[in-house]
């Protein structure tokens, strides 16, 4: 099955390790990811006045662009998306266009100088989506080469992949999605207070004090419940937590679990050696405590 | 001036009046204990026709999780009314933030000086 790909900037910048497990993955269970042609930066956060359109034109035009490569690659309609930001935002845009004429008609008027208007025809999911909804997790189950057995890790889902509900892709208050993927690798997720909770995101560029904060008792929640490691999706989240805990190394008492992205645990499950940096690898192989 | 609390319907479609004060967006925001207002009280503020709820610190703390948004009880999107709050400031153009004098300029993914950049100017 051929898919479109929208990376958005930070996967290609600060979060390559997520992309090169992510399209593994998704290679090996079947699917092929065809980049979006001249995609831009979807804006990273939605602005929320209702008195404007300005927040969704970068997005939406990302969205005219994928169904152009869509028409041309002929791939499905399916827009997958691995940044928590990037699939907020561009399902928020999606929303804006789909459910508000005027909204529409003045987006296309912005946007008159793309060869064509958005048609709306695409469906935007994230790589967990994806996993869950177009694959199924007996799927993801049946490709599982190493037994992660007995290594506890929490999830973090952070907040924008899960609000607001209307493109939420769990449940916002009890998510389940990386836990049943946890146990399809045969890991023991580990239930803490802090794993659908907001790591203050932005707040790191004008008040990072406040953020290593967060950090710090996100990272002692999950220890303290008996995780070994912490999974996530969002490449701020991943950011966040790693460098905050290390800003807060003498509070943490010299606590400090290793940040992964949900993918890359995957690809090591399924042995695929070549998606992942050669440190990550041998971390997991110590953590694991055997080879494959 | 108009009315604050029409101010913010304007740019946010938000009816501040549905707001009874039960605390829940307080109670669970990641970020309270760096507020000086807790964002029911700034809410308060605006019901009241109070200008100070544009120079609450808690408008520029609050991270746009939607906790208090997907929690609220009277189906008010309050992180919608604090971005409300900022974007009075944003247009009037009394931003908060310099990108030149951010730490770590090099190292911070790109999606989080985009989204200070998007909120805070």
């Amino acid at each position: 099955m051929r898919i479109l790909y929208y990376p958005g900037c930070t996967v290609k910048a600060t979060a390559l390790r997520d992309e090169k497990a992510s399209l593994q993955v998704l290679r090996v269970l079947g699917i092929e990811p065809i980049e979006v042609e001249n995609w831009i930066c979807c804006g990273a956060t939605y602005n929320l006045p209702k008195d404007t359109v300005i927040q969704a034109v970068a997005s939406i035009r990302t969205l005219i662009r994928s169904e152009l490569t869509m028409k041309k690659s002929n791939t499905e309609n399916i827009l997958l998306t691995l940044c928590s930001m990037c699939n907020h935002v561009l399902k928020m845009a999606d929303n804006l266009y789909k459910n508000d004429p005027d909204a529409a008609q003045k987006l296309n008027a912005f946007l008159s100088d793309e060869p064509s208007n958005y048609e709306g025809k695409l469906r935007i999911m994230h790589f967990l989506e994806i996993l869950r909804d177009i694959l199924g997790y007996d799927k993801i189950r049946d490709k599982v080469k190493r037994n992660l057995k007995g290594l506890n890790v929490a999830s973090f889902y952070g907040c924008l992949i899960l609000r607001p509900r209307e493109v939420a892709i769990d449940d916002p208050e009890d998510p389940v999605i990386i836990e049943e993927l946890l146990l399809r690798l045969n890991a023991n997720p580990v239930d803490y207070p802090y794993r659908n909770e907001c790591c203050g995101s932005f707040n790191v560029v004008s008040a990072p004090e406040y953020v290593w904060d967060r950090a710090k008792e996100i990272v002692k929640s999950a220890s303290d419940y008996g995780a070994k490691l912490i999974v996530t999706t969002c490449p701020l989240c991943a950011y966040n937590l790693e460098e905050g805990q290390k800003r807060r190394r003498k509070e943490l008492r010299g606590l400090e679990l290793p940040i992964l992205y949900v993918s890359e645990l995957i690809a090591y499950a399924f042995g695929l050696d070549d998606a992942l940096e050669p440190e990550i690898k041998n971390l997991l192989d110590r953590m694991v405590g055997k080879e494959g | 001036m108009t009315n604050l609390a029409d101010k913010i319907l304007e740019i946010t479609g938000e009816d501040v009046y549905l707001c009874y004060f039960c605390g829940k967006c307080g109670a669970g925001c990641p970020m309270a204990d760096k507020m000086d207002h807790l964002p029911y009280q700034v809410i308060h503020m605006v019901q009241l026709n109070d200008m100070n709820a544009l120079n609450a610190k808690s408008i520029w703390i609050c991270a746009t999780c939607f906790t208090c948004s997907v929690r609220c009880p009277r189906n008010l999107d309050v992180a919608r009314i604090m971005e409300g709050l900022r974007t009075i400031k944003v247009r009037a153009q009394q931003q908060t933030i310099d990108l030149r004098k951010v730490e770590d300029l090099e190292k911070l993914p790109p999606i989080a000086l985009v989204a200070a950049g998007r909120k805070y100017t």
